[in-house]
């Protein structure tokens, strides 16, 4: 068990931004993606607005933007 | 010096030569102040965390607009942080040992809105007050002393997650030495944890109300946080106890910012409960203008029901 707890510390501490780009952010992007192009496929819009998401937490991890959480 | 100055001058001249200003006379009148339970911060700590699930469940049930919730939890979330700091003073226990849970209880309930923990916000905010404006060892230092209230109201969110270098170099040290620091650190990861993961299953569930009725007032909150009760209080100014936080006016009701224009008494008895804070200050004012706290000399007789929104 605390190995376990200790794995998950490790690695929120290196990608809880990319996780939370990833995930919060990108159901927020897939939302607002959703409610602007209504005529769209929806699940070609939650591929995208989860990509962008993802992408949001790379650049985040990298510049160190810890305010997107 | 106009007359009237002048006048209320020799007044105060009069007054400290007639009246002990000693440090033990100023802790006497202190004292008098100190320990009952503040049960206005356990009534706004309660209340503004019902109002933040009321507006959730009026919003996600379709009976309130999102755009009316968002400007609701706008204003509600930036009562959320006061109480948690009574209670890391023990202001809400009274400093009873048998009522201490309500510190705790109360201050990580009110929390929620801030999606923080308590016992994080506690230890670092203990050190804050040990190490007032000192680079090294207040953790509160980057964003307070900036070049404006602008930059404070960005940079105090580098608080969080990947925090600033110099702040993770303190949290670092004081894991390594001081074993109930860690302690609560450790306790309040779980918390840290916890809302990371809900915030994700929130936001995932319910996108834009997750976005507008807890990050985006969250977010908003600690700016305010940082440029008013910071930044506004202690920028540029030294270490020392009598010098280290002033008195100050915005032109804006105290009221409306938390009453933080009279933070220096929270720093010259923290253990004062915050809506005793302007009777403290009319009793204290002669000790607080011999001492030199910065702006204690402008400070008015009266203070309590009085909005501040200048000094003479």
């Amino acid at each position: 068990m605390q190995r376990l707890n200790n794995f998950f510390k490790d690695h929120l501490s290196k990608w809880a931004l990319v996780w939370f780009g990833f995930l919060f952010w990108g159901s927020i992007f897939s939302a607002f993606l959703i409610l602007f192009f209504q005529n769209i496929d929806n699940n070609f819009l939650y591929a995208i607005g989860y990509f962008f998401g993802f992408l949001f937490g790379i650049i985040s991890k990298i510049n160190k933007w810890s305010w997107i959480n | 010096m106009d007359k009237l100055a002048f006048q209320e001058n020799l007044n105060q001249q009069d007054f400290i030569q007639d009246h002990d200003l000693s440090l033990e006379a100023e802790k006497k009148i202190a004292r008098s102040f100190m320990g009952r339970i503040e049960w206005e911060m356990i009534v706004i700590g309660l209340s503004q965390f019902i109002v933040w699930l009321g507006v959730w469940g009026l919003v996600l049930n379709g009976l309130m607009p999102l755009w009316l919730g968002f400007f609701i939890l706008l204003i509600s979330t930036t009562f959320a942080y006061l109480p948690s700091h009574a209670g890391q003073h023990g202001h809400l226990s009274g400093n009873k040992k048998n009522l201490e849970w309500l510190d705790f209880v109360v201050g990580q309930i009110s929390l929620i809105p801030l999606a923080q923990s308590h016992d994080i916000l506690k230890v670092t905010h203990l050190k804050h007050h040990a190490h007032t404006n000192d680079p090294s060892r207040d953790p509160d230092y980057t964003h307070t002393h900036t070049r404006s209230w602008f930059e404070s109201a960005l940079i105090v969110h580098n608080q969080t997650g990947d925090r600033s270098e110099s702040l993770n170099q303190m949290i670092e040290t004081w894991m390594d030495t001081e074993p109930k620091f860690k302690e609560a650190v450790d306790r309040g990861t779980l918390f840290s944890l916890g809302f990371f993961v809900i915030q994700i299953v929130m936001a995932i569930n319910f996108p834009l109300e997750t976005l507008f009725l807890w990050w985006l007032p969250r977010k908003f909150t600690v700016s305010y946080l940082g440029v008013i009760f910071s930044h506004m209080p202690h920028r540029d100014l030294p270490v020392g106890r009598h010098a280290d936080t002033r008195f100050w006016a915005n032109g804006i009701i105290r009221f409306f910012n938390h009453s933080m224009q009279i933070h220096a008494m929270h720093h010259m008895y923290p253990k004062i409960c915050h809506h005793d804070e302007p009777k403290a200050i009319e009793a204290l004012r002669p000790f607080m203008i011999e001492r030199g706290i910065p702006g204690a000399d402008k400070i008015p007789e009266k203070i309590t029901n009085n909005p501040l929104t200048s000094l003479s």
